[in-house]
């Protein structure tokens, strides 16, 4: 069938290991939205995710920005009604004069709500917050033959969108809890630590902290698990009212030659990053600076992998299993010297279900070169993952494969099983939900 | 401040109506599909606070009905411009097509434009104020494709020249922009045929803004396509029949 305004886009995940020309459509009307379009097809955001789940070979790409308004909003209740395509930016721009905010929001402004919804995100301090889907109250669903449908919680088709990677259909629009935003600024502290496991016990005492996270050095050349943790709290009042949010918040378009990383470089950063982050007692940062670290050094952490990019995998642990894993993962590190280069921790809590990335325990997040000895490597990692009954997070690792996922989501098959029934023929597919047989 | 923007669900007219809804106008949004409209109006009402009042019209079909306009403007403050940037075509569009396309097509890009600004006019004139309209560097010289569009859009440069030259003695300020490539939709399946870069439709509006009631007259947009609307014309016709644009 022809299908109005489209044209062929090459397309590439963050971590850039998956490049492919398929087919795009940027629907700006409802009537090529509601389209009874045939083909695969995937629903995009912005187009960030670190895996190929908005785009793969011969599928039609529906990019939803145009979508991005917001349609309802009860000031009494804080909630709002929003198309998918929003971005982060623009929500928090309106709700931070509200004094309203999204507890639980990923790294960068420029992700859409649609994208929030179909990886189940997380924020800075999952232990207190949760995931995503606690903060959604709705959801407007559409498929090309089933048309448009409102998908309350407590129903099955409600868990398989969330976390669901688009393929259940369209994510048109959303309802959202927000919560009252107590100040436009955050207090961060950050705590020097020795050990994977020191911040795991710091964790326990900084549970209701709005930020909580820890950062080790991951590299074998020098001062290996060596980090901080950084604790954030609201400060008490608004300062200047002045929110702060830049204008340009888009990627930076750079692309290094080669990677600037290696293990004598990164142990370096690591240890210099440590050492200045633990000499200020305290620092006052903007609320959106504070949301939104990839705006900062992060974002050149990632551009100085170069060409090649990175690969990175994160993992959440039962808390009932963390100790040993721990122990068995810097083994393996120690043993193997792998390209790792960073290990970012933070607390979790959630009822895991389908393919959601949450239930009660860390979340272990492993940054590596793309090289081949990573890909040696992280076969070991997976086998750790299942000796542990630990889960990976299908959205952060490009390279995962089908018996993994299989083995560490207990409703794999379920899942299988709610796609073919509420999608017969399968028409929402990408290269990652293809590389994991979903 | 109250202004009326046809064609606004999508491309430039959603861009202005974002524009003009940032610096606090009351807006008359026109669109052929009201569903477009209306998470166009939730938006920038909750976002700005002001009042937008969606109708739906179809400029295909003459004659036009004033009356949902007409009720609208009697709630708001007085109508301060008109701006169309509204546009049909299709890759129907050559030679011999259809009756009722080339119909449709005349009366959207031509004849609901001249019959909304004839009816306007007495009110416009009352006070300081605009009206806007968009060409396209299609209608600088016919060629195979978009045949009726580019006529139509020939006629409506003319119909704005008059009008400017008519309106020169009041306070109404006649522009009329001569668009090349945008990046809209309309322009997003046309890369492979693109010699220009498509230029920023919110770039666009910010201009349009900043220079509501300059009397300028036509302005051509981007730029670099006053070179191509100044030269095309006199490129012989042995090499222009060549050309595949």
């Amino acid at each position: 069938m022809v299908i109005a305004y489209t044209r062929h886009t090459t397309f590439t995940n963050f971590d850039k290991t998956v490049s492919i020309t398929t087919l795009h459509q940027r629907p700006d009307r409802i009537r090529f939205l509601e389209e009874k379009i045939t083909n695969f097809q995937i629903p995009r955001g912005s187009g960030l995710s670190y895996v190929p789940a908005s785009f793969g070979q011969d599928v039609l790409v529906r990019e939803l920005t145009h979508f991005n308004r917001i349609l309802e909003f009860d000031k009494e209740q804080k909630t709002i009604v929003v198309e998918s395509g929003i971005t982060l930016k623009k929500l928090l721009e309106w709700s931070f004069k509200e004094k309203l905010f999204l507890p639980v929001q990923p790294g960068y402004p420029e992700i859409t709500i649609g994208g929030c919804i179909a990886a189940n995100v997380h924020g800075k301090n999952p232990r207190k917050y949760g995931s995503f889907k606690e903060y959604v109250i709705w959801i407007e669903l559409f498929h090309p033959k089933n048309g448009l449908r409102k998908i309350e919680p407590n129903s099955e088709l409600f868990d398989a969108t969330l976390g669901g990677l688009g393929l259940t259909g369209i994510i048109t629009k959303a309802k959202l809890q927000l919560h009252d935003l107590p100040s436009d600024r955050i207090i961060i502290q950050s705590k020097k630590v020795d050990s994977i496991m020191d911040s795991v016990e710091m964790f326990e005492k900084h549970s209701n902290a709005e930020m909580l996270s820890a950062q080790h050095n991951g590299s074998t050349f020098m001062n290996f698990e060596k980090g901080f943790v950084q604790v954030g709290l609201f400060a008490k009042d608004f300062h200047d009212n002045n929110m702060a949010i830049p204008k340009k918040t888009t990627m930076k378009n750079i692309q290094m030659p080669i990677s600037f990383w290696n293990k004598f470089t990164i142990s370096l950063f690591n240890s210099t990053y440590r050492n200045m982050e633990a000499s200020r007692d305290k620092i006052e940062k903007n609320i959106f600076d504070s949301f939104f670290p990839y705006k900062g050094t992060a974002e050149w952490f990632y551009i100085l992998f170069g060409k090649k990019g990175f690969r990175q995998c994160q993992i959440l642990i039962d808390k009932n299993n963390i100790r040993n894993f721990i122990y068995d993962l810097t083994s393996l590190i120690k043993k193997e010297k792998p390209d790792l280069h960073l290990i970012g921790l933070k607390p979790f809590k959630g009822n895991q279900k389908f393919l959601q990335y949450c239930k009660d325990g860390v979340s272990m997040t492993l940054d590596f070169k793309n090289s081949f000895s990573t890909s040696q490597f992280l076969p070991k990692i997976d086998k750790l993952i299942m000796s542990h009954d630990a889960i990976p997070y299908i959205i952060k690792d490009s390279r995962l494969p089908k018996n993994v996922v299989k083995k560490c989501y207990p409703q794999y098959d379920e899942f299988r099983n709610i796609l073919k029934k509420n999608d017969p023929d399968r028409v929402f597919k990408s290269y990652i939900s293809q590389q994991l047989g979903l | 401040m109250t202004f009326i923007i046809v064609g606004a669900s999508a491309g430039l007219g959603r861009s202005l109506t974002e524009k003009f809804a940032l610096e606090k106008n009351d807006l008359i949004l026109i669109s052929s599909d009201v569903r477009d409209l209306i998470p166009l109006k939730s938006d920038l009402e909750i976002r700005y606070k002001i009042k937008i009042i969606p109708i739906e019209m179809s400029f295909k079909k003459i004659p036009l009905d004033f009356t949902k306009i007409n009720d609208s403007l009697s709630t708001l403050s007085p109508l301060d411009g008109i701006l169309f940037p509204i546009g049909y075509s299709g890759n129907e569009d050559v030679p011999g097509m259809d009756d009722a396309i080339t119909i449709e097509i005349f009366n959207t890009n031509l004849i609901s434009i001249c019959m909304m600004v004839n009816h306007f006019l007495v009110l416009l004139k009352e006070r300081k104020s605009t009206i806007i309209g968009f060409g396209s560097v299609a209608a600088i010289r016919g060629r195979s494709r978009n045949a009726t569009y580019a006529a139509a859009k020939r006629g409506l440069e003319s119909f704005f020249e008059s009008l400017r030259h008519y309106m020169q003695k009041s306070n109404v300020t006649i522009q009329f922009y001569v668009l090349g490539y945008l990046d809209t939709n309309l322009g997003f399946s046309g890369q492979d045929q693109l010699y220009f870069r498509r230029a920023d439709v919110k770039r666009l509006s910010e201009i349009i803004y900043s220079n509501l009631y300059k009397d300028l007259g036509t302005i051509v947009y981007p730029k670099k396509w006053k070179l191509v609307k100044l030269l095309l014309p006199f490129v012989p016709w042995q090499i222009f029949k060549k050309i595949n644009f």
